[in-house]
């Protein structure tokens, strides 16, 4: 009963997190959010702009499909993986010292330690999701 | 609240004499129309590497393919941030060096050897490199007047307004409508951002 609670807890806050993250993407032009991901300089031009226009529905289907607890399982391995790489590449940026953009939750967000805790909370929850969603 | 701060930074724009230091018309600090319907207002520090990236990489090719030909205002501001000892006194000699009509040549040239001067201080010289004997006995005088310091001051307080908290950080604004773009952007990137505002706004 516990688990389930911290369960549907966790899939909640993720699965609003992603909606939040995907509607200050989509409410504006996704070129701004193309100029966010460019300015971690570690993609070329054609992939900028493939992930600037499918990231943002990536996460409001992830986001929906939590809230919705259907798979479970496997979306909480898909939270944790993005939330993951997400971290990876933001810690990487901020140590290399680059002027980037979070592009977090739409544009104008330089990456920070505010911005590295906030996500290394997020991804701490998703992993918390995987384990408690194994169990079940 | 956004409102309140478009409402702010243009007001600062018009009446804060943000463009230029002393409020010179000439300034090579703001190209392009002032009238352009796209207007960047580039925050930028010269002991910041990534701003040299920027300037060197993008802006200049935005400089000749859009503000030279007039399709948008590009106006540079000066964000020295605290932790770059010798950032204020670069942009200090750089807004100096603009009342010779050498702002250009002088900013080239402090992004240009800022891993060298960065360390070893030696920014009076860099800039020096770049003048006339004429011109390098004059540009003490001038970035000694306080009105220099003073717009220096200005644009600080303009990019605190504007909630700038790194550098670079660009402010595109478009029908009134500011979009922060922060970091280093490339240029095929950030062109094609700027093609869509002005086809926007024909």
């Amino acid at each position: 009963m516990t688990s389930q609670r911290i369960a549907l807890a966790l899939r909640l806050l993720l699965g609003a997190v992603f909606i939040y993250a995907a509607y200050t993407k989509l409410r504006q032009s996704w070129l701004l959010f193309a100029l966010s991901i460019d300015s971690y300089q570690l993609l070329p031009e054609w992939a900028v702009f493939a992930l600037a226009r499918t990231l943002p529905w990536l996460e409001a289907a992830l986001g929906i499909l939590l809230i919705a607890g259907v798979w479970l399982r496997y979306l909480s391995i898909a939270a944790a993986g993005i939330l993951g790489l997400f971290f990876t590449v933001m810690v990487v940026s901020y140590f290399r010292g680059a002027g980037v953009d979070c592009g977090c939750f739409g544009v104008g967000e330089p990456l920070s330690l505010k911005t590295l805790a906030r996500d290394g909370v997020l991804l701490a929850a998703a992993a918390a999701l995987v384990a408690v969603a194994r169990r079940r | 609240m956004k409102l309140l701060t478009v409402a702010l930074f243009l007001a600062a724009v018009v009446f804060g004499g943000a463009e230029s230091p002393a409020g010179q018309s000439s300034s090579s600090r703001a190209i392009g129309p002032v009238t352009a319907a796209v207007r960047i207002d580039v925050f930028s520090d010269y002991e910041c590497p990534a701003c040299k990236q920027l300037h060197e990489q993008t802006l200049k090719r935005v400089k000749e393919e859009y503000a030279l030909k007039g399709k948008l205002r590009l106006v540079h501001h000066d964000f020295p941030l605290p932790q770059h000892k010798h950032a204020r006194r670069a942009a200090a000699l750089a807004a100096a060096a603009d009342r010779l009509g050498k702002f250009d040549a002088v900013s080239d040239a402090l992004f240009r050897q800022q891993e060298t001067w960065s360390k070893n201080g030696s920014v009076d010289e860099v800039v020096d490199s770049v003048l006339t004997p004429d011109e390098r006995k004059r540009i003490d005088e001038i970035a000694a007047d306080p009105a220099i310091a003073a717009s220096i001051e200005r644009d600080i307080q303009l990019g605190q307004r504007m909630k700038v908290s790194s550098t670079p950080t660009m402010i595109v604004t478009h029908n009134g409508k500011p979009n922060p773009v922060v970091g280093v952007v490339s240029y095929p990137v950030f062109s094609r951002f700027l093609n869509s505002q002005l086809g926007a706004a024909q």
